[in-house]
């Protein structure tokens, strides 16, 4: 797998981050507010530092294994039955990702921009997308997330500095008026979603070209610190300008770009965050899929690992299409369920393996 | 339903076009897993062209995960109102 496709660590950090910021960065302030309130940066410090233990253990691994993938080391530490047991469902946690990415673009298309369009039409494009993108291999999205990723932090950057005047600094205080829960809460959200998902990468990171080993870590790390800045910077400037009510607007950041009016030349800007949001959920359901299709070609030892990627991204659909029948469901699932689910079913094998190979490596 | 069955006839055609050629090269492991994976997907087309409401895995993640998660979220949640 080495010789065929490798990145070097600084677009594997690229691809890292687009992950991590991807949808993230236009969906979580709303949830995030709406639970933290005031304090929901706080809750994104902790979040973020859980993600650092999860990046530690990952790098741990990847550095004692660097030639195996997750599921090769899973399979070599915990054995052929016990890892079986818990890949299966990380695998089909993968694809419920997958799916609920797409599932909250299509949702964003529907409720903003086009409101006509029968929503099967985003979703089977966007895994469409997603699965061609995927067929043509991780360098290529290394190169093209790159692009994506700078032009996104553009977009947004753009954006926040174009609201500054309507900014008001009094909606920051107070900042825990609830006490600690709420913050606590929050963070529940956001390790959910994004930082506990970085499990993922544990599939990835084998890509990473031997010659780069050293740098990963550094780069990696960076990315994670990065993102964290990115999604604190997102939730205080929708306090800054919409105070209480940015926990109650769906899509806070986009809300944010409408409300920019600049001496009537400059305004109706939003769909410049509507594309950020489409590129940003784009690089990360392409990310997951990969992961997915490595994870399950691996799983099954097949020895083209690229012949099941339509497929898994046409059962992708068809679960986005049925899963859930209201909003009110998917909320519950992915604010509630989620960082619950992951945890168990995504986290806790990777703790277990980490656990098991540092015992080892300790007798 | 008519709708449906387009979009999922125009997606299993494209999918099948662009697979079929390349897995009649490849081993019988491939072959194997690639018709599996279509068979699941063939229970939830069903599920989608009928709208069944058969049992899914949103049925069975909320059967083992809603209620601990519910538990966890109402213990750091703000009161309503």
């Amino acid at each position: 797998m080495k010789d065929l496709e490798t990145i070097d660590a600084w677009q594997m950090a690229t691809l890292f981050l687009s992950f991590l910021i991807g949808s993230a960065i236009i969906n979580l302030p709303a949830p995030l507010t709406g639970a933290a309130l005031n304090g929901a940066w706080l809750s994104i410090v902790i979040a973020n530092a859980a993600g650092f233990i999860i990046l530690y253990c990952i790098l741990y691994l990847y550095r004692k294994y660097p030639d195996l993938t997750y599921i090769d080391y899973g399979r070599k530490i915990l054995g052929k039955w016990v890892s079986g047991i818990l890949f299966i469902p990380f695998l089909i946690l993968l694809l419920m990702l997958v799916s609920y990415i797409v599932i909250d673009i299509g949702g964003f298309m529907t409720s903003t921009m086009m409101k006509a369009t029968p929503l099967y039409i985003f979703h089977a494009l966007i895994l469409f997308t997603a699965a061609l993108t995927v067929r043509a291999g991780i360098e290529v999205m290394a190169r093209m997330f790159l692009v994506l990723l700078y032009a996104m932090f553009m977009f947004g950057l753009a954006v926040v500095l174009l609201a500054i005047p309507i900014y008001k600094p009094e909606h920051l205080f107070p900042m825990m008026p609830y006490g600690i829960k709420p913050i606590l809460h929050g963070a529940y959200l956001a390790f959910g979603f994004p930082y506990v998902e970085i499990t993922l990468f544990a599939m990835i990171l084998p890509f990473c070209k031997a010659n780069s080993h050293k740098k990963l870590g550094k780069y990696m790390y960076f990315a994670l610190l990065l993102s964290g800045i990115g999604l604190i910077s997102a939730v205080i400037f929708t306090i800054l300008a919409m105070g209480p009510l940015s926990g109650n607007l769906k899509y806070s950041i986009y809300q944010l770009a409408r409300l920019v009016s600049i001496g009537d030349i400059i305004e109706r800007i939003e769909s410049v965050i509507g594309m950020s949001l489409i590129a940003g959920s784009y690089m990360k359901v392409t990310i997951t899929l990969f992961a997915l299709n490595m994870g399950v070609s691996q799983f099954l030892k097949l020895r083209d690992d690229r012949i099941l990627i339509f497929p898994l991204a046409l059962i992708s659909f068809l679960l986005t299409m049925t899963m859930y029948e209201s909003e009110a469901a998917f909320v519950h699932a992915v604010s509630d369920v989620w960082p619950l689910m992951f945890t168990v079913i995504g986290l806790f094998p990777l703790l277990l393996i980490t656990f098991v190979s540092f015992l080892r490596k300790t007798n | 339903m008519l709708e449906k069955m387009i979009v999922l006839f125009i997606l299993y055609t494209v999918i099948l076009i662009s697979d079929v050629p390349r897995l009649k090269q490849k081993m019988r492991r491939e072959r194997w897993s690639y018709t599996a994976i279509l068979m699941i997907s063939f229970y939830i087309c069903f599920d989608f062209l009928l709208e069944k409401d058969l049992p899914g895995l949103n049925d069975l993640v909320n059967f083992i995960f809603s209620e601990p998660a519910k538990m966890i979220v109402e213990s750091v949640k703000l009161p309503e109102g």
